[in-house]
């Protein structure tokens, strides 16, 4: 289930929300606990089953661990649990095809070995699992006894699917007691209103736009022109679509009296790629940070050192993302403009003040293009194609205004965000007390929900003219 | 403030659990929307376990919501309001004019079939008239994007006289052939007409429009085979009245708020005092002879067996009941008709005829 979709808004959320607010205390764990299996199953009805009972084994040996004279033995086991989840459904396919690329052999395109479906969320499944571990292991804290609310902070719905990576630390006084009240409510659906609008109303308008440059590609109106404008656009979609997915996450949290981490910070203006993976989906960064960067040596090791852990962190990112060599490639590009940057950039960066944005922008597009390619043969056309200065006017095509409007929306919203002075406005926006600021926080958060679930609703709704001819 | 949370609190649960409430409690209904199909579940099963369910469920969730109908027109609100986009298939609104098939590239003059081509094609017209000893009229409707080309982006506009419109209507002529140019004529009073002609939310002419093309073919008619056929009796509503199909293309927009022309009159065809014999022609024509087919005009001046070929792959008569055109048919058509009616748009005429000349056997 998305929270997108129309099954969520009309009927899961409403009835969860009411029934949370009319259990009593104690049953509001388990309440949460039914609804994000349930949420889960929808999507994953049989694999469900099995997430439940690799939670089950976790619970296990985590105690185990605990316990344990060596508990770095248990600690090995426990990733490799975690990992070989993730590597059998995520990689198996990968894996399979590259061997067989290198090997030159030819394998079947029905083979079940390439054939195993991607569940929901596993990524960010076994990454909650590992920081969960992790932690015990190094005695941050003690392991949860009570298995229910293990098993909530693994399922949780809002972070189910796409994250943030909520540590258990970061939540873990929440999980035992939170509060229930009509602030956390009204300040959650605001954000989630938010997140959905960010969602439907500009990001799928934007994928619309994408569809658009690639018919007309395809129809041999091929530019470098053509190719900038679906770069700028999948540049914006992606972010209004996963900070987007993020302020859903977030809200519905809060809805639930559960405080979850930011996951963007204004990324796009970014002055440094270092800076920009400091705003970019902040969770993974610390979860690269904290559980791989740190573990492999972190600063503190030889200049040669550094850069090769930068650039496994980063290589390792990258194939989380996704199990292609776009990906990879994806993340090997942000890492080596890390080492750049360290070995020297970063000191120009410095004194490039705000045209430093605009480097780090245009090195960050370009990096989309591997991430929105679905091959590297198709990376590198676009490449060719942007790079080869061959400016042609855009056809015309329709909606026009629309998209034209819709990208200007977009860019005007991170011009926004880049200004401190509009910054200031939009702080205060949401932090001002008083009648008049509250309705008229209230009176946007309704504009946009009523919106944003009309355009969930009314779906691909498109009649044609002779329908009753 | 705490009391304001409270009040926030409590609306945000009954907004978000509105659409269930409407849902089950069926407290509302709402407009259905134009042209709405329903999805085809038929392929998906019961089964929860390879998520058919699911499917379903989320289907019910959204198209088979009470309030589903006012959310289609609620986004597409938002999106006519901001941004003009139209949801509907080739519709388009410019100047708040609703046009099809236009933007964005979409100009007659593309379209120019060629001296050669037009020329044959009118021969072979002839040939087919001097073979079934039917006459032949030609009946070219009003065409929106030249009637209201002010209102046009550049793009769209016609700026030549090499166009299908011109050489076709240049050699039916020289050929003989009877043309009735509803859209120069209907152009040339544009001004002095009080009702629209062509409405600025639909796609065809209005039935005001076709009623007095109609009449006026008739007079032509009886005019030049002689015969004393029934007229036009029609009524025009004193008020602002919307026939539906005037503004088929803001209906089929389904907005909120849907744009009509106030100058819009619907027109009634009540029975005539004095019963004439009806005119049995063969018409073969595009959508502009839908709004006859349907209205008061056919049942006035046709009789209720005459048939029409739509675009020539469906042949219509007495009601809305169609069947593939033959040419068995077709020919015993011909045997029982007064003359041929050819009703085509200008934009049309790139296939004039739809195919009946060229697979008329001669």
């Amino acid at each position: 289930m998305l929270f997108s979709s129309g099954f969520f808004l009309t009927y899961f959320l409403p009835l969860v929300i009411i029934l949370y607010w009319l259990a009593p205390k104690s049953f509001r764990n388990p309440l949460l606990l039914i609804a994000s299996l349930f949420f889960y199953a929808w999507g994953e009805p049989l694999f469900v089953f099995l997430l439940v009972a690799v939670t089950l084994l976790n619970y296990l040996l985590v105690h185990r661990m605990h316990l344990s004279q060596k508990p770095k033995h248990w600690l090995i086991g426990y990733i490799v649990v975690n990992l070989s989840l993730l590597v059998a459904f995520k990689y198996v396919n990968f894996l399979v095809a590259t061997t067989a690329g290198l090997l030159g052999w030819t394998h079947p395109g029905d083979d079940p070995l390439t054939n195993i479906a991607l569940p929901l969320g596993i990524s960010f499944y076994a990454f909650h699992a590992i920081t969960y571990g992790v932690d015990v292991y190094r005695g941050t804290f003690a392991p949860q006894k009570r298995i229910d609310q293990f098993f909530l902070y693994l399922f949780l719905f809002p972070h189910q699917i796409a994250g943030p990576i909520v540590t258990y630390q970061h939540i873990a006084h929440e999980l035992e007691d939170r509060k229930l009240d009509w602030e956390n409510l009204t300040k959650g659906l605001y954000r989630f209103c938010i997140g959905l609008g960010k969602k439907v109303i500009l990001s799928n308008g934007l994928i619309a736009l994408i569809k658009v440059c690639n018919e007309q590609q395809a129809a041999g109106f091929d530019s470098t022109t053509m190719a900038m404008v679906e770069m700028v656009t999948y540049t914006f979609h992606i972010y209004f679509d996963f900070s987007g997915y993020s302020d859903m996450a977030i809200g519905l949290a809060r809805i639930f009296g559960f405080h979850f981490p930011e996951n963007f910070d204004r990324p796009y203006t970014a002055r440094s790629i270092t800076e920009f993976w400091q705003r970019w989906h902040m969770s993974l960064g610390h979860f690269m940070k904290h559980y791989l960067y740190i573990p492999l040596g972190g600063n503190r090791v030889k200049a040669g050192r550094l850069y090769f852990n930068l650039f496994l962190v980063f290589f390792l990112s990258g194939l989380w993302h996704g199990a292609s060599w776009n990906f990879v490639l994806w993340g090997v590009y942000h890492g080596l403009w890390l080492i750049i940057e360290r070995l020297w950039l970063r000191k120009v960066l410095d004194k490039m003040g705000w045209t430093a944005g605009i480097w780090t922008f245009i090195v960050v597009l370009n990096g989309w293009v591997l991430f929105h390619e679905v091959s590297f043969a198709d990376a590198v056309s676009t490449y060719t194609q942007l790079w080869s200065f061959d400016f042609q006017p855009l056809p015309l095509v329709d909606n026009l205004f629309y998209f034209k409007a819709l990208l200007g929306i977009c860019a005007g919203l991170i011009v926004l965000e880049y200004l401190k002075p509009l910054r200031g406005i939009r702080e205060r926006w949401l932090t001002l007390q008083g009648a008049a600021w509250q309705t008229g926080r209230f009176a946007w958060m309704f504009a946009v929900y009523l919106i944003s679930y009309s355009y969930v609703v009314a779906g691909s709704y498109n009649p044609f003219i002779y329908f009753n001819f | 403030m705490k009391k304001l949370n409270v009040l926030f609190g409590i609306i945000c649960l009954l907004g978000i659990a509105a659409p269930m409430l409407i849902q089950h409690g069926k407290l509302m209904t709402v407009r259905g929307l134009e042209g709405y199909v329903e999805p085809d579940t038929t392929k998906l099963s019961y089964s929860w376990w390879n998520g058919d369910l699911q499917k379903r469920l989320e289907n019910a969730a959204t198209d088979s919501l009470l309030i589903y109908p006012a959310c289609v027109r609620a986004r597409n609100q938002f999106e006519y309001a901001f941004f003009g986009k139209l949801n509907a298939t080739d519709v388009y609104a410019f100047d708040g004019y609703f046009y099809r098939f236009m933007y964005p590239d979409y100009n007659e003059r593309d379209e120019f079939l060629g001296e050669t081509k037009i020329n044959a094609t009118v021969q072979r017209l002839k040939a087919i008239q001097e073979q079934t000893k039917l006459p032949v009229y030609v009946v070219i409707a009003p065409n929106k994007m030249r009637y209201y080309s002010e209102h046009l982006p550049e793009i769209n506009r016609v700026h030549s006289d090499t166009t299908n419109y011109t050489f076709y209507k240049r050699a039916l002529q020289k050929a003989g052939i009877e043309v009735l140019d509803a859209h120069a004529w209907h152009l040339r009073n544009k001004k002095a007409n009080e009702i629209p002609i062509l409405a600025k939310e639909g796609v065809h002419w209005t039935l005001y429009a076709a009623a007095i093309t109609m009449d006026s073919l008739i007079k032509r008619l009886r005019s030049d085979l002689s015969v004393d056929f029934q007229g036009i009796t029609m009524e025009v509503t004193p008020k602002h009245e919307v026939y539906k199909e005037d503004v088929d293309l803001a209906n089929l927009s389904n907005l909120m708020y849907r744009p009509v022309d106030k100058r819009l009159r619907n027109v009634y065809f009540p029975e005539p005092i004095e019963q004439k014999r009806r005119m049995r022609p063969v018409v073969i024509g595009d959508s502009f002879y839908h709004v006859i087919e349907w209205s008061g005009i056919h049942h006035q001046l046709f009789q209720p067996e005459t048939p029409f070929y739509y675009y020539f792959h469906t042949r219509y008569t007495n009601g809305p009941s169609m069947e593939a055109v033959k040419m068995e048919i077709l020919q015993e058509d011909l045997k029982q008709a007064d003359c041929i009616i050819i009703l085509t748009d200008i934009q049309n005429m790139s296939r004039f005829g739809f195919g009946f000349i060229e697979q008329y056997p001669l």
